[in-house]
């Protein structure tokens, strides 16, 4: 019974660490792009990036399944050109977990970065830093926190991901069976124990990661 | 020193429910130049033109033999590049950066962010210079108003700046304190030997602090006094009732 919650807790720590990942680089680049420059269709671009939060999973793994398909949009040049599928593979559950949280960390981060202030910047920039040296140095110290919480809430959303997963990576497992689905799938099969356990599993890893996230929190300046 | 500082802008700032327009145009060529007006007048503005903080949209400006912004020949150096030291009204210090690293800000490396041997020293030099030895180490949240303004000096002088300004240095301060920081000002000049341009609107700095002054009002330069000069041929009198007509108009008018 523990072999048979390991592979499904392993699969899922390293799909939401992989779309958390994924999440927090285009979010932040993205968040920022969006708290600093002013350009037409700037909230239209916002709330499209937040649609994924008030979509039903399952809607947002049909548009995937739309674009990353072998017949998608992109999916059909992936599949033409490298030969590569993602759908029914833990990339796919990847993707799919990274777009239903990728607003947790956008939103957080946008957030974050227009709670700098911009006088922070001028002044650094009086004082010779550059653009990136600005970012770096100023920006991003300062978003750091707000971006971190939204980072936590993302994983653990892609801890439990479990609607556009399906739709896009399918329930194989072993290779796309994440903790969530087991769970289903344990409960299907009238298997209480297993059913049980792998509960108990997602529980205690969910309040470690909580525990460990607050202490990250406390304030420092 | 006697930097000459020539000014010459035009620049509209507009928000959903007003619109500004700046026409600001001065010559100054002593060392601390006070620029006197009532809020909204475009001090402020005039001074984030001169730093690289705002872009004028048309008009030129030259400090010394160095033309930092000029739209006629397509001219306008980003803030790095004006060596223009610039210290706000509530000092903007970094609030994740201990004292130290505040004032060796310019001096860091880019990417890892340490001290040479040699800007070790400079910053211990500036931190006994402005008396904050002891809050070396401190954030900016745990000092008091007058170490923070001396913070602020500090950074913004220790990468050798061609100019430093000064948006409102005394408003946050107290009444107390104020008389006390005016002479500090004064003494950071005559050490530091660096071209001061003080944005006020208290009176008291005029008399303390102005060699030229230069009066804004709605966004135009109304007056300038060359009060050194004045002085030094000695028409006090009527160069002291000039300008205090010239900011009793102003306070009667705003």
């Amino acid at each position: 019974m523990i072999g048979q919650a390991l592979v499904p807790l392993l699969l899922t720590l390293k799909v939401a660490g992989c779309a958390t990942l994924l999440t927090l680089v285009v979010g932040v680049a993205l968040a920022f792009v969006l708290a600093r420059h002013a350009f037409w269709g700037r909230e239209v671009l916002d709330a499209l990036c937040t649609l994924p939060l008030v979509m039903p999973p399952t809607v947002l793994g049909y548009y995937l399944i739309v674009l990353i398909g072998r017949r998608g949009w992109i999916g059909g040049w992936l599949y033409d050109n490298l030969g590569v599928s993602l759908i029914f593979t833990w990339q796919g559950a990847v993707l799919a977990s990274a777009v239903v949280a990728f607003p947790l960390v956008f939103k957080s981060a946008r957030a974050a970065f227009e709670g700098v202030d911009r006088q922070l910047e001028g002044a650094a920039r009086t004082l010779g830093a550059s653009e990136p040296g600005v970012f770096f140095r100023i920006t991003l110290p300062l978003a750091w926190r707000g971006i971190l919480a939204g980072t936590m809430l993302a994983f653990a959303r892609g801890m439990g991901e479990f609607g556009a997963t399906l739709m896009v990576a399918g329930n194989i497992p072993g290779r796309t069976q994440t903790l969530s689905l087991a769970v289903y799938d344990a409960v299907e099969a009238g298997r209480d124990d297993l059913a049980n356990f792998l509960v108990l599993v997602t529980s205690i890893v969910c309040v470690a990661i909580l525990l460990g996230s607050g202490r990250l929190w406390r304030p420092r300046h | 020193m006697n930097v000459k500082v020539r000014v010459d802008i035009r620049k509209r700032l507009a928000t959903d429910d007003r619109e500004f327009r700046l026409e600001a145009a001065f010559d100054a060529e002593h060392d601390r130049i006070v620029v006197f007006g009532p809020s909204g007048s475009g001090k402020s503005v005039t001074l984030q033109c001169i730093a690289g903080l705002l872009t004028p949209d048309a008009g030129r400006i030259e400090i010394g033999e160095r033309v930092l912004f000029d739209s006629a020949a397509g001219v306008n150096l980003p803030p790095q590049a004006r060596n223009v030291g610039f210290v706000y009204q509530d000092y903007a210090l970094f609030p994740h950066l201990t004292v130290e690293r505040n004032i060796g800000f310019a001096l860091q490396h880019a990417v890892h962010g340490r001290l040479d041997a040699e800007g070790r020293r400079r910053v211990r030099t500036f931190l006994a210079v402005f008396e904050l030895e002891e809050m070396a180490r401190n954030l900016p949240r745990e000092l008091s108003g007058g170490q923070r303004q001396r913070v602020a000096l500090a950074r913004a002088l220790i990468g050798h700046p061609d100019l430093l300004l000064l948006d409102e240095p005394l408003a946050a301060l107290d009444p107390i304190l104020r008389e006390r920081v005016r002479r500090e000002l004064l003494g950071v000049q005559s050490r530091f030997q660096v071209p001061m341009i003080i944005i006020t609107h208290d009176p008291a700095d005029v008399e303390t602090l102005a060699e030229n002054l230069v009066v804004f009002d709605h966004g135009h330069v109304a007056q300038t006094f060359n009060l050194k000069e004045g002085l030094a041929a000695g028409s006090e009198g009527s160069q002291r009732e000039r300008v205090g007509r010239a900011l009793a108009e102003l306070y009667a008018a705003g």
